[in-house]
């Protein structure tokens, strides 16, 4: 239960119930009444001094590469208000963050629109998108698959002309791609790979098959998320994973959530893994039963840091060794728990900040890239 | 007839000059593809329908002003992308308009209290860099817990943060009350001091 600072402090995100206790707190509590209004204050003063959503949404388009996407009056506009926007971006730290998140908005609908503008047909009766998705609540999972198909030829559902609704993305040596489907899942098809679905909002069946190696972000849902390689199917309930296929043998590790996994041979024999587990699958044996595993060791090559409840002194070691750097940390630390995911393409400095700062602890960095962690 | 592609500057300009047909084929097509959109960029839940409505209404009602119909896709991304800031911005807004404190001060006769002028460019500035960027991407209406996908911070480092940076500016507060209070004390001494003078001169 939230005490009286903490409801004041989140006065914003209280519901109805939280919201009558902060008001009665602050009826009998004169000084934190005072302190709240300060507080709501700072707040206002701060949302004041900031650019307005929708300037910062056709700066976003203007520094977009590829075509043009402002109209004549959307620049002038644009151009009127660009001092002081490059002034608060020198003030607002917190709005390199927010342009990040345009970009990604952008990207986005431009990955929706490739996938949507496709071929034009007759309007037909309107049909409830995702209407099968009955029950009340879907929430928004994460869901890392990577799969590593090796040296067995893997079956690739390529089907005939676009008339048929099936589309297949492919990849060359040294091209990733990244493909938004329309449940809101997203493949990111790594190079010489491919993938085959059925297209169109109405089509999809969240089933993918896949020949080469691929993460997927599964949008949580009540019908399963589907993957078919030649040897292995997986079935995603609403997870984080990785699958990797080398020298006939399919590994699969699971970061949240529960992955079904088993062999093509033998599909009713299952195995349920679940989140820090991995199991395989190998010739024609179905998969053995999920074992604990170390993610941030098991799932490096997917090239993401996955701590959970690590000890930082750990956490520090995988740092120093996919980043080359030193990290020292204080013995009064070293047993302090980290948990979070953090991507290789984001420098160490980057990601020892936010441990630093989730602990609430010193970061340092000496000029011979050591850091140092302290309390 | 060959096939063409759904968003054809072709269908653009019928629904522009009038053509029912054309405008209704328009909405059915954006339709799916506006949702796909939505769910990607906030997941499934009862907002992206209306979403998608407001987004099909922007694009209805400004459809005529689209000089070249060959841009389309950039105006329906536009009109996606102001829609997603404006939701951002309105659930934050909501939740604000659901307390007002100012009753409770008002009722309780302190309102003199609230006067106590607060230097907020010096409260900003004690905040330290992530928690100014909490507090800012806050109030764009973003929830704390994508805040923390933006920072790369558990959604409970991220209140955590917001619960720091109150308890600072409560200090500081504090402090600048506590010399208000002192410095009246010291001008009411020396008014005092000043009276008791001049009584003795008198």
């Amino acid at each position: 239960m939230k005490n009286k600072v903490e409801m004041t402090a989140w006065y914003d995100q209280l519901g109805p119930d939280e919201q009558q206790k902060l008001r009665a707190a602050l009826e009998k509590d004169p000084e934190l009444a005072r302190t709240y209004q300060q507080w709501r204050k700072v707040r206002q003063k701060l949302r004041q001094q900031l650019p307005e959503g929708r300037l910062l949404v056709l700066y976003a388009l203007e520094q977009a590469p590829g075509e043009k996407m402002l109209t004549q009056q959307e620049q002038t506009r644009l151009n009127r208000a660009r001092q002081q926007l490059e002034a608060a971006f020198q003030e607002h730290p917190g709005l390199e963050h927010v342009m990040q998140r345009l970009e990604d908005d952008r990207k986005t609908f431009e990955q929706v629109w490739q996938q949507h503008k496709g071929t034009a047909r007759k309007p037909s009766q309107p049909q409830q998108f995702l209407q099968w998705v009955s029950h009340p609540y879907l929430k928004r999972a994460a869901a890392v698959l990577l799969l590593f198909l090796g040296s067995l030829a893997v079956y690739t559902a390529v089907t005939g002309p676009a008339s048929n609704h099936q589309t297949t993305v492919q990849t060359a040596a040294g091209e990733t791609q990244q493909i938004a489907l329309s449940d809101g899942s997203t493949v990111h098809l790594m190079e010489a790979s491919s993938i085959a679905y059925r297209s169109g909002a109405d089509q999809f069946d969240r089933s993918v098959r896949l020949k080469g190696k691929a993460f997927f972000e599964v949008a949580k849902a009540r019908q399963p998320f589907q993957v078919e390689t030649k040897v292995a199917a997986v079935q995603v309930v609403g997870t984080t994973f990785g699958l990797q296929t080398t020298n006939g043998e399919t590994r699969l590790t699971v970061a949240e959530g529960q992955v079904l996994l088993a062999n093509t041979d033998q599909p009713n024999q299952t195995v349920l893994v679940g989140p820090g587990q991995a199991s395989w699958v190998k010739g024609n044996k179905p998969p053995p039963q999920a074992r604990t595993v170390d993610l941030a060791e098991q799932l490096a090559w997917s090239g993401q840091l996955f701590f959970r409840q690590h000890t930082l002194s750990t956490a520090a070691r995988y740092i120093e060794k996919y980043y080359d750097v030193t990290v020292v940390v204080d013995r009064s630390l070293a047993n302090e728990k980290v948990t979070g995911t953090f991507t290789r393409q984001q420098p160490a400095k980057e990601v020892l900040q936010t441990i630093a700062a989730t602990l609430g602890v010193q970061l340092e960095k000496l000029p011979t890239e050591e850091y140092r962690l302290s309390p | 007839m060959a096939a063409s592609t759904k968003f054809s500057a072709a269908l653009v300009r019928r629904a522009q000059n009038g053509s029912k047909k054309a405008r209704r084929q328009l909405v059915h097509q954006l339709e799916p593809l506006l949702r796909a959109y939505f769910i990607k960029r906030l997941g499934k839940n009862t907002v992206v329908d209306d979403l998608v409505q407001n987004t099909l209404l922007r694009m209805h009602r400004g459809l005529e002003d689209l000089q070249q119909p060959e841009r389309f896709k950039a105006f329906v991304m536009k009109a996606a992308m102001f829609e997603l800031q404006d939701y951002y911005r309105g659930r934050y807004k909501m939740r604000e308009q659901l307390y007002e404190p100012d009753t409770v001060l008002h009722d309780k006769g302190s309102a003199k209290d609230t006067g106590l002028a607060v230097d907020l460019e010096r409260a900003l500035a004690t905040l330290t860099p992530t928690s100014r960027r909490v507090l800012e991407l806050r109030e764009y209406g973003y929830r704390y817990q994508e805040i923390g996908e933006m920072l790369d911070l558990t959604e409970a480092a991220v209140k955590m943060r917001v619960k720091r940076a109150f308890k600072q500016l409560r200090q500081l507060f504090a402090s600048s009350s506590t010399l208000l209070i002192l410095g009246g004390a010291v001008t009411l001494w020396a008014v005092s001091a000043a009276i008791l003078v001049l009584h003795r001169i008198s």
